[in-house]
């Protein structure tokens, strides 16, 4: 660009922070949508996570392609963190919310606490580390993941930890989603009211969506 | 009549700490303008040999922008799309506790009591919150057509009065609904267009350098703002700066 | 004295283009080493820096705002007239000409009012070409509404906000100039005193407003566009800050005053509340379009306005002025207001008030309408007072708002100190006795964009760049006079405050010379601010130090100032044995109880010399002469 530097521009990183989170939201969908498979049972998440592992090259394209787009939307976002505080050193000794919601005003601690719970994530079904032990094979000789979740979602340390990370989830993604839409200024007046709508909506969606797994293992519709 | 308290931020100067100070508003009518209400603690303070409290104004007909206090927590007080000049105590009741408190953000040191430095919107002006035009050697008025729903979202724009009260409301000390309002005004505009792109990034590096935050969409500024400024121009801006990194 | 307006010779319509010949240039390449200090940055001071630092003038303009956009024109509401004659209803730039000098009772110079009418069509030009969003039509022509004085629609207007819109489109190019580097400003800092040396204007004095710093600026040429005295009645719709120590310590310097008495009284203020009102709202004039202006018929009627029935209303207004109607002169208008509050008939707390009906436009044009025209200041008047004027009439009253007089100035807007140019409500020039409304904006824009530029070149193509700096003796002298003023009032530590006296020669001003003015009113005005002024200067109590930012010391100057300047507008307001314009002396009155001219003896500029403190002032005369119209009686019946 001829006038401006950016990535040190703050409408500049604002798109940088919306353009990942496109591909974050996406990512996040499609893993619910992957991970729902589980309602078909064995048959169903096991041969998904086959199906996967017979693509590794592109599997860890995949993996690279998210590795680096948290890394940029997490360093971005902690460095606008940083500097917006920055430009509010004196706090007011009142002061009223007058739109601004938990969510929009807790991104950078919700935003953490994905992060962490990823990496809890990661550890407990990615690198099996953290309780869950190696992954078995099923009848059909796939990867058990199956049997897999069901134990790591049936101890409750790990459930919380679960409602925890889905909570942050659903709250940093209300006010991600529509917010993406005003920074890439898709938002126009009209729009508005919809966007905010539309982004709650599909942020408690995906919020329901990962919350039904442990919910129908607790129920008993999902078994051994 | 009623009586209220105030606790006021009374400041020196620049390097003074500053700290709140509580006075008595005794006999104030609800059809007095806080102003007003504010003149008669002054008249009062100086009579007891006491330094009267600072604070802009000017107009106080709401157009000026120069009035500019955060009252109980919210910059312009509790009335929508008001200025503080243009605020009654009809919206206030008998022993009411008021916060008065200055625009608070980086870009905004604090002069004296209420009153702050907002010399920094200027400077985003000076960027490029113009028509690069001459005076004289211009086409005529009619020369220029602008269609209505352009003409009426240009002067919806235009309506901001540069008072800072959405920096005040910004989280961030974000300068971005008043970025926004001049540099969608004039993209509306035919004659505007021609420097679209130079003026959206410039204006928005000259607010980044005076220390302005970056917008969270939080739309405080919207809430806050007296002459009812919308975020949907934030989003203009936000598609004018997107525009312009394809040119 | 007898003082010439330095107007060009020619026909009317050419002598703008002779002076323009006439007057010298100064090329691009000298331009930069003169510099040009401009004062104020309302329409006038921000058009006149902002084009003066285009042409390559090193330009230093000051503002006691924060801002250079915050000046008080933008508080004008209603709209800019031009004679664009785009509605096609016959209007030209002889009309324009003809209904200002007729709206100005007279009392103005025929070559500059024919100059500011050409000039009108040029403004609007250049105020679209910057971007101010005038309203448009749906084909995406300009719009114009009618205004009063006038039988065409020649006003252009953005919603209910065009003075600020061409505010910002003067402040927009000024800010230009900042980035360009020709243009300094000083924002928060207050002109305290005029330098003159051998006769011609070469700096100021001027206070930081928030230091206290008091310092020197030196100059080749001075520009004051410093606005207009409303203040002096304390309650007006003028800003808190507007006040007239610029003009005057000119004045005091040896600059003429024009007409001090010409104050014009805006028909359609928001009426006060009490005694604490600090100062007074106005709605826009425009209002008065779709609005009908009535009180009961019946003295003393306290109902409320919606049961008294259509045959128990006066509309004294369409009675007594039937082809002008609502849309009479502002003057005509306020009187009349008066005249009906003081037979008995007013409305509202202290039955100071007259009502503003829109219930018939809103039947007519339905509310949306309505709404869109006038939505702003429906909603600012329910700020105020609390009422829905879409459901109960506006209560109105006249508030002081504008300033005829000023400092006098000739054709160039040149005073009679070489080098001190005097632009917009800060001189007397083109509104002679009364201004119309919407013509305000138009004459502050020409002086700045379209006049000043030429002029100015003239005096400074004779003159030497930087012929004095602040070195100079009277710099000392006067920066010493400004420092021992400062001290004096804070040593008084007096019982009253400021704001106390300012409300006690307000209210003598607002009795005796303010819409109607008597011998005996003004000879006891004569009589009673020297004594309020004494008292000040002896018991007036201001706060705090000159070394810092003091809001008190502030205000104390410019009170000083209104209470020797008070004087001036009585003097003239009693020498002008006539009723002319806002102008009004009871003794000279029409059998109806219009203004009554006295032509034979008045028709000049009254133009004030001043001879010290409490001394009588020597008048000159500017006789006014008419080469292209013929006086006739200001009738609007």
């Amino acid at each position: 660009m001829k006038f401006i530097n950016f990535s040190n521009h703050l409408v500049g990183k604002k798109l940088i922070m919306a353009f990942t989170g496109i591909f974050l939201f996406f990512f996040v969908s499609v893993h619910l949508i992957g991970n729902s498979s589980i309602f078909f049972g064995p048959d169903g998440i096991n041969a998904y996570t086959q199906k996967l592992h017979s693509m590794p090259a592109l599997v860890w394209i995949f993996r690279l392609i998210m590795i680096a787009f948290f890394s940029i939307h997490i360093y971005f976002g902690i460095q606008l963190y940083l500097e917006n505080k920055d430009s509010k050193p004196v706090p007011y000794a009142v002061k009223k919310s007058l739109r601004a919601t938990f969510a929009s005003k807790n991104m950078i601690w919700t935003g953490i606490s994905i992060a962490v719970f990823l990496i809890y994530h990661l550890l407990h079904f990615t690198f099996r580390v953290i309780s869950v032990g190696p992954l078995g094979v099923d009848s059909m000789q796939r990867p058990d993941v199956y049997s897999m979740v069901l134990a790591g979602l049936t101890e409750i340390p790990s459930l919380i930890i679960y409602i925890f990370g889905l909570t942050a989830l659903v709250l940093h993604l209300s006010h991600g989603i529509q917010s993406l839409f005003q920074t890439a200024g898709i938002t126009t007046e009209n729009m508005q009211t919809s966007v905010i709508k539309a982004s709650n909506a599909a942020a408690v969606i995906i919020f329901i969506g990962y919350l039904a797994i442990p919910a129908a293992i607790i129920a008993g519709i999902l078994k051994y | 009549m009623m009586n209220i308290a105030l606790l006021v931020w009374r400041q020196k100067n620049r390097a003074d700490k500053g700290r709140f100070e509580r006075y008595e508003a005794k006999d104030i009518s609800h059809e007095m303008s806080f102003l007003e209400m504010l003149d008669v603690v002054n008249e009062g303070l100086i009579k007891d040999g006491k330094e009267p409290i600072a604070f802009d104004h000017d107009c106080r007909e709401g157009i000026c922008g120069m009035c500019s206090q955060v009252i109980n927590g919210t910059p312009h007080g509790p009335a929508e799309r008001t200025t503080v000049c243009q605020l009654h105590m009809r919206n206030f009741k008998d022993g009411d506790v008021i916060y008065i408190e200055p625009w608070r953000a980086k870009a905004f040191p604090v002069i004296k009591d209420l009153i702050v430095d907002r010399s920094a919107l200027d400077r985003i002006i000076q960027a490029g919150g113009y028509i690069s035009v001459h005076t004289g050697g211009v086409p005529d008025a009619n020369a220029i057509l602008i269609s209505k729903p352009d003409a009426d979202t240009a002067m919806d724009a235009a309506e901001c009065i540069g008072c800072g009260a959405c920096v005040a409301a910004c989280p961030n000390g974000s300068a971005m609904l008043f970025t926004s309002a001049k540099v969608i005004h004039l993209a509306n505009l035919p004659q505007g267009k021609i420097e679209a792109v130079r003026r959206v990034c410039m204006m928005t590096e000259a607010m980044q350098k005076e220390g302005f935050g970056a917008c969270s969409n939080h739309y405080e500024c919207q809430a806050a703002c007296p002459k009812g400024i919308k975020v949907s121009f934030i989003s203009a801006l936000n598609r004018e700066f997107v525009k312009a990194q394809f040119k | 004295m007898i003082l010439d307006g330095n107007c060009p010779n020619g026909l009317l319509h050419e002598k703008w283009d002779i002076r323009r010949h006439e007057l010298k240039l100064v090329s691009p390449a000298n331009r930069r080493k003169f510099k040009i200090i401009v004062v104020g940055t309302g329409l006038a001071g921000a058009s006149a820096a902002a084009t003066l630092g285009e042409l390559g003038y090193n330009v230093e303009a000051f503002c006691y705002q924060d801002s250079a956009r915050r000046a008080h024109s933008i508080a004008a509401q209603g709209g800019i007239n031009a004679a664009k004659n785009y509605p096609n209803d016959g209007d030209s730039i002889y009309h324009l000409f003809y209904d200002t000098i007729k709206g100005g009772d007279f009392r103005s110079r025929e070559a500059n009012v024919y100059r500011l009418a050409m000039i009108s069509n040029n403004i609007i030009d250049q105020c679209v070409a910057q971007g101010v969003p005038f309203a448009r039509d749906y084909a995406g022509y300009l719009d114009n509404r009618s205004f009063g004085g006038s039988q065409v629609s020649r006003t252009f207007y953005a919603r209910g906000q065009t003075g600020q819109q061409l505010l910002l489109g003067a402040y927009s190019a000024l800010s230009r100039q900042v980035k360009a580097g020709t243009v300094k400003l000083y924002p928060r800092t207050e002109m305290l005193d005029i330098i003159v040396i051998d006769g011609e204007a070469k700096g100021i004095i001027v206070r930081d407003l928030v230091t206290g710093e008091i310092r020197g600026h030196s100059a080749d040429s001075v520009c004051l566009c410093t606005g207009g005295y409303s203040n002096a009645f304390s309650l007006s719709s003028n800003a808190m800050g507007s006040n007239i120590t610029a003009t005057f310590r000119a004045y005091k310097k040896g600059a003429y005053f024009a007409n001090p008495c010409y104050t014009q009284i805006h028909p359609t203020c928001i009426p006060a509340s009490g005694d604490y009102q600090s100062k007074l709202t106005l709605m826009s004039e425009s209002l008065r379009n779709d609005g009908r202006v009535w009180v009961p018929k019946k003295t003393g009627d306290k109902r409320p306005a919606n049961d008294i029935t259509e045959d128990e209303r006066d509309y004294y207004l369409e009675r007594k002025y039937p082809s002008y109607g609502n849309l009479a002169p502002r003057d005509i208008s306020s009187r009349a207001a008066k005249e009906v509050c003081d037979e008995g008939r007013g409305v509202g707390p202290g039955g100071r008030g007259v009502y503003l009906d829109f219930a018939d436009s809103i039947k007519r044009l339905g509310e949306d309408t309505i709404r869109q025209r006038y939505g702003n200041l429906f909603e600012m008047y329910e700020r105020i007072t609390g009422e829905d004027a879409y459901k109960q009439p506006m209560r109105i009253y006249p508030a002081p708002h504008y300033t005829m007089g000023g400092l006098w100035v000739d054709y160039n807007l040149e005073s009679n100190i070489k080098g001190l140019f005097i632009l917009g409500e800060a001189n007397f020039s083109d509104h002679g006795a009364n201004r119309l409304g919407a013509s305000a904006l138009m004459q502050g824009l020409a002086d700045g964009y379209f006049v000043i530029p030429y002029t100015i070149a003239d005096y400074l193509a004779k003159t030497k760049p930087g012929k004095v700096t602040i070195t100079h003796p009277e710099f000392k002298k006067s920066l010493d006079e400004t420092s021992s003023l400062m001290e004096r009032l804070l040593s008084i530590n007096g019982k009253k405050t400021v704001n106390e006296f300012h409300r006690e020669l307000g209210k003598i001003m607002w009795d005796n010379v303010g819409m109607t003015r008597s011998e005996a009113s003004l000879k006891k005005t004569l009589e009673e601010i020297p004594l309020i002024r004494q008292e000040f200067w002896k018991n007036v109590k201001v706060s705090g130090a000159g070394s810092e930012l003091n809001q008190e010391l502030e205000k104390a100057c410019r009170v000083a100032d209104f209470l020797e300047f008070a004087e001036l507008m009585a003097w003239d307001a009693l020498q002008r044995d006539e009723s002319c314009g806002g102008h009004f002396r009871v003794e000279h009155q029409m059998p109806d109880g219009e203004a009554k001219r006295n032509d034979e003896e008045f028709c000049y500029v009254a133009a004030w010399e001043y001879k010290g403190i409490g001394k009588t002032p020597e008048l000159h005369k500017e006789p006014l002469t008419f080469e292209s119209i013929k006086l006739a009686v200001r009738s609007y019946k």
